[in-house]
């Protein structure tokens, strides 16, 4: 069993003033905003999982997604969080928590290669 | 119980309460999922640029039992992320099964990167070395502690001028302070130098160089303010991925902050990037005299800056160059310049006059806040001092200095290259709290604070990194005069440069004697004589010191495996037997031990004994004495126990009217720094002219020390990616990091490639003057390599690029350049 916390950071809007202009209507930006999150969710939803993987979308603040990600195996938690980071319009992907008490840790080839 | 839990710190009150997790595997998982979910709402409600107070996390109710929590600094880089680490205290010992980031450190506020999200796994792999051995016959066989640390006591008496200490930018601070007192103290020699030497030493002689005084003067809260921020041969995208998320959560609310990317390849940070300016290797040098140049030149500068706070200098003789150099007049600075012209700036570093002169436009603005950022492009230079106080320079010429936003920063890729490297001052020339074994009265005032009889402390410097391995790999006839090394926290057999030269003789030299304190075997444990197994992270107490001069502390939570034990139990079990054996230095001036250690009876403690180690905590009594150096040069720290409160400290920490301690966020600022003259608006109180000034330095463009030619038509360049962390030692034992970047690679430009009629994958052998590896090709790999360049990290041992690497370094600093030499590939 892996669990983790992530953060998304999506799609930055592109209405940010120039130096000297002028901000942008907020309620422009706060719209873009909640698109970029209903595509992202979409998107998420969309992914192909591994078996037994499972994902759960908590509640945007701004254009920060929360989300945990649950798979059978560590060997597939890496891959679930490199097809987030894949996913178009994602900026970043933090972690914000892990579980990592994992059986399998101790048969993967951790040795030295010396 | 554990010894670990015995000891364990009473629950951290900033810790949530929802910190235990039931033995019942649905509720359980349940319960696991849902504080997963709750840190990662509260940690996307914060903003990492937004100073106010992160919002607490709202978890599952307490309710079982099994896991507690408690704060620790993250193992890996300069960052000084928090997190908090969960301990099964159900298993033996205890054991760390989850790690999620701190949210009230102001650093991370709840976040982590991929490395620090597996940081716990660093502890676990399977071949953690767990007793001392000594190589007999060849081969390493088992032996005692006592045997061992024995054997280190007959190798110091065998002559103790020839001991010398090797240590690390991941040493802690009482780790590292407790060396420094063994060898400057005790042994009197100096020869101590930490891997730091390697990554961050231009940065010190640079901050000293211009200000008078090492380390930055702003903060990461920088970053939240500034309009541009420029690169400066860094990739923090992918070396300190939560700086960069500050930038990018910066922009993904609408904020413009445009990002300038000065580099040789084109890397994760260049994505993000508004502008990318590719230079040749060397070229920094140039363009920072071409931004000064115009700002000059179009009469931008700041001119009441200038003359309020700043004072000229070069160093005349280009062949003996040194850290103070001479003065110099504006005039004189001014016509130095003249020759830096956009157009001539492009020649020399490949760089567009257009993009020259929109970076001048930026300094030229005094409406923007500037911050620039380095790390190992910009110190791992044969002009590695230079480029500091150049970068610094137009910085202070164009008055982006000391206001948040406005700063140049150095970042440090290991947790404590800061705290315990630079701030004790682990350096072969130096002693704690910015003294230097030079001059005499800094010997008196550790000779005072360390109760050593006048005149313990050898004047002159030790052998730095370089010189320090070249004489244990020469042999002794030949002058090879360090016949034993003692290496804690680092693995120089892969990190030296150009290892054929300072590491790989040693194999043949029998007199020689390497001591490796480690916790997994590495290249370096490969021609060991003496391997010792070291408790790691929160196996031990520690205290390290981050890139903005925060000062941060945790408790051991686990116990070490097998026999492993802590490097400073290490280094007073060494210094004990050697005062049982009779070593005059191992006495203070009263006769009394060099670590005599007490507990708040006032009685000793005989901390040299492991059964006893714990019985008082060392960090304390070992920091509360190094708080004495502290205050000479204004980079004040609290009392320990302040730290044991906070998600660390940013020094100079003063106590106030109240006796609450107070943390400096932006030093030399009125505003801020309680230091500064009142009124002086700004004041530079280390100057070394004495007078409050900076100093501004000219240096000319000068060319790389080795260029590529029709032998070696290619330049290298070395580097990090985002899944290891330095040599991979623990990254590589962590098998989602590994899986994700399970081998080294050169990457390849793919004009390159075709010429050399080689695919993805192929294996080409890169060869310099110095060695060769052998490594698979990645055409356009992470990065993006220039025609006629190629770039290989170092992290894995399976393929050891620092055979090929330079080690030619700054005069000054004396840190090699791991970034420029000139190589072949053929076909392997």
């Amino acid at each position: 069993m892996a669990i983790s916390g992530l953060v998304i950071t999506h799609g930055a809007p592109q209405v940010a003033p120039q130096h000297g202009e002028p901000a942008a209507a907020p309620t422009r930006l706060d719209t873009l905003v909640a698109a970029n999150t209903a595509h992202l969710s979409a998107a998420l939803r969309a992914l192909t999982l591994p078996t037994g993987a499972s994902l759960e979308i908590g509640e945007a603040h701004g254009p920060r997604l929360p989300l945990v990600v649950e798979t059978q195996s560590r060997r597939h938690d890496r891959d679930v969080f490199d097809a987030i980071r894949s996913l178009p319009g994602v900026r970043q992907v933090e972690v914000a928590y892990v579980w990592f008490d994992d059986p399998e840790l101790g048969s993967e080839p951790q040795e030295s290669t010396l | 119980m554990s010894q670990a839990n015995d000891r364990a710190h009473p629950q951290n009150d900033a810790l949530s309460p929802a910190d235990a997790v039931s033995a019942d595997p649905v509720s359980r998982r349940a319960f696991i999922k849902l504080s997963a979910m709750a840190a990662a709402t509260a940690a996307a409600a914060t903003h990492l640029s937004d100073a106010t107070a992160a919002p607490a996390r709202k978890g599952p109710a307490a309710g079982a039992t099994g896991v507690t929590w408690n704060k620790a600094p993250c193992r890996f880089c300069g960052t000084g992320c928090h997190v908090e680490v969960g301990v099964d205290k159900s298993v033996p010992g205890g054991k760390v099964v989850a790690v999620r980031g701190a949210q009230k450190a102001a650093v991370n506020k709840g976040l982590l990167c991929v490395k620090g999200y597996h940081v716990g796994g660093a502890l676990y792999g399977r071949d953690r070395l767990t007793t001392p051995m000594l190589r007999v016959d060849g081969v390493l066989k088992p032996v005692t502690w006592d045997k061992a640390i024995d054997v280190m006591a007959d190798r110091v008496l065998k002559d103790p001028k020839g001991f010398a200490i090797y240590g690390s930018g991941q040493w802690t601070i009482p780790e590292g302070y407790a060396a420094q007192k063994l060898i400057k103290g005790g042994l009197s020699n100096n020869h101590i130098d930490p891997n730091a030497r390697l990554c961050m030493a231009s940065a010190v002689t640079g901050f000293l160089g211009v200000y008078g005084v090492d380390e930055p003067a702003g903060c990461y809260e920088d970053l939240d303010a500034a309009d541009v921020v420029i690169l400066w041969g860094n990739n923090p995208a992918e070396m300190h991925p939560i700086l960069f998320s500050r930038i990018v959560d910066r922009r993904s609310r609408g904020q413009k902050v445009e990002l300038i990317d000065l580099t040789t390849r084109r890397t994760r940070s260049s994505d993000h990037a508004d502008h990318v300016m590719i230079f040749k290797p060397q070229g920094d040098m140039a363009i920072a005299n071409g931004v000064a140049h115009l700002l000059l030149k179009d009469g931008t500068y700041d001119k009441a800056f200038v003359q309020k706070h700043l004072n000229f200098r070069h160093n005349p003789d280009p062949d003996k160059p040194s850290l103070f150099g001479k003065p110099m007049t504006f005039e004189a600075y001014k016509k130095a310049l003249e020759p830096y012209t956009p157009e001539h700036v492009e020649a020399l570093s490949g760089v567009p006059a257009a993009q020259i002169r929109l970076l001048a436009s930026r300094f030229a603005n005094p409406k923007l806040k500037i911050t620039s950022l380095w790390c190992m492009g910009m110190n791992q230079h044969t002009r590695g001092t230079a480029v500091n106080t150049m970068v610094h320079g137009i910085h202070l010429l164009s008055g982006h200095f000391g206001k948040p936003g406005d700063a140049p920063t150095s970042l440090t890729g290991q947790p404590s290259a800061c705290g315990t490297a630079r701030e004790v001052g682990t350096l072969a020339h130096a002693l704690p709290g910015g003294r230097i074994v030079k001059v005499p009265a800094h010997r008196a005032q550790t000779e005072k604070l360390w109760n050593l009889p006048a005149g313990r402390i050898n004047p002159k410097p030790g052998y730095h990194t370089v010189k320090m391995w070249e004489q244990f790999t020469k042999p002794t006839d030949k002058g090879g005069d360090i016949h034993t090394i003692f290496v804690q926290v680092t693995n120089p057999g892969q990190s030296l440069p150009n290892l054929n030269h300072l590491f790989n003789d040693k194999k043949d030299l029998k007199d020689k004697f390497l001591i490796v304190s480690d916790v997994y075997p590495t290249a370096t444990t490969v021609l060991a004589d003496l391997v010792l197994p070291a408790a790691m992270w929160v196996e031990k107490n520690g205290v390290f010191g981050n890139s903005e001069r925060r000062t941060q502390q945790w408790f051991k939570m686990v116990e070490p495996p097998g026999q492993a034990r802590d490097d400073c139990w290490q280094t007073i079990a060494l210094a004990r037997r050697l005062y049982e054996r009779g070593h005059a230095g191992m006495r203070d001036k009263d006769g009394k031990f060099l670590f005599d250690i007490k507990d708040a009876a006032g009685k000793s403690v005989p901390v040299w004994d492991w059964a006893h180690y714990y019985d008082v905590n060392v960090d304390k009594a070992l920091f509360e004495e190094y708080r004495g150096f502290t205050t000479l040069k204004h980079k004040d720290l609290a009392p320990y126990d302040e730290y044991v409160k906070a998600h660390g400290l940013r020094w100079p920490v003063v106590q106030t009217k109240s006796g609450t301690w107070r943390e400096t966020r932006f030093r030399f600022s009125e505003f801020d720094d309680v230091y500064v003259k009142k009124g002086a608006e700004i004041d530079f109180y280390h100057s070394k002219t004495k007078d409050g000034k900076a100093q501004l330095w000219f240096h000319p463009y000068t060319p790389p020390p080795e260029l590529p030619d029709k032998d070696y038509p290619m330049w290298l360049c070395t580097g990090r990616v985002l899944e290891h962390w330095h040599t991979g030692t623990m990254t590589m034992r962590i098998p989602q990091l590994r899986r994700a970047m399970p081998h080294s690679y050169v990457e390849v430009h793919p004009k390159d490639a075709r010429k050399l009629g080689v695919h993805n994958g192929d294996k080409v052998v890169v060869e310099s003057r110095r060695g060769a590896v052998t490594l698979p090709v990645w055409i356009e790999g992470r990065g993006a390599v220039v025609e006629g360049s190629v770039f290989v990290p170092f992290f894995d041992e399976r393929g050891l690029i620092n055979n090929v690497t330079l080690h030619l370094f700054c005069p000054i600093s004396k840190e090699p350049d791991y970034k420029k030499c000139a190589v072949r590939l053929r076909r392997a």
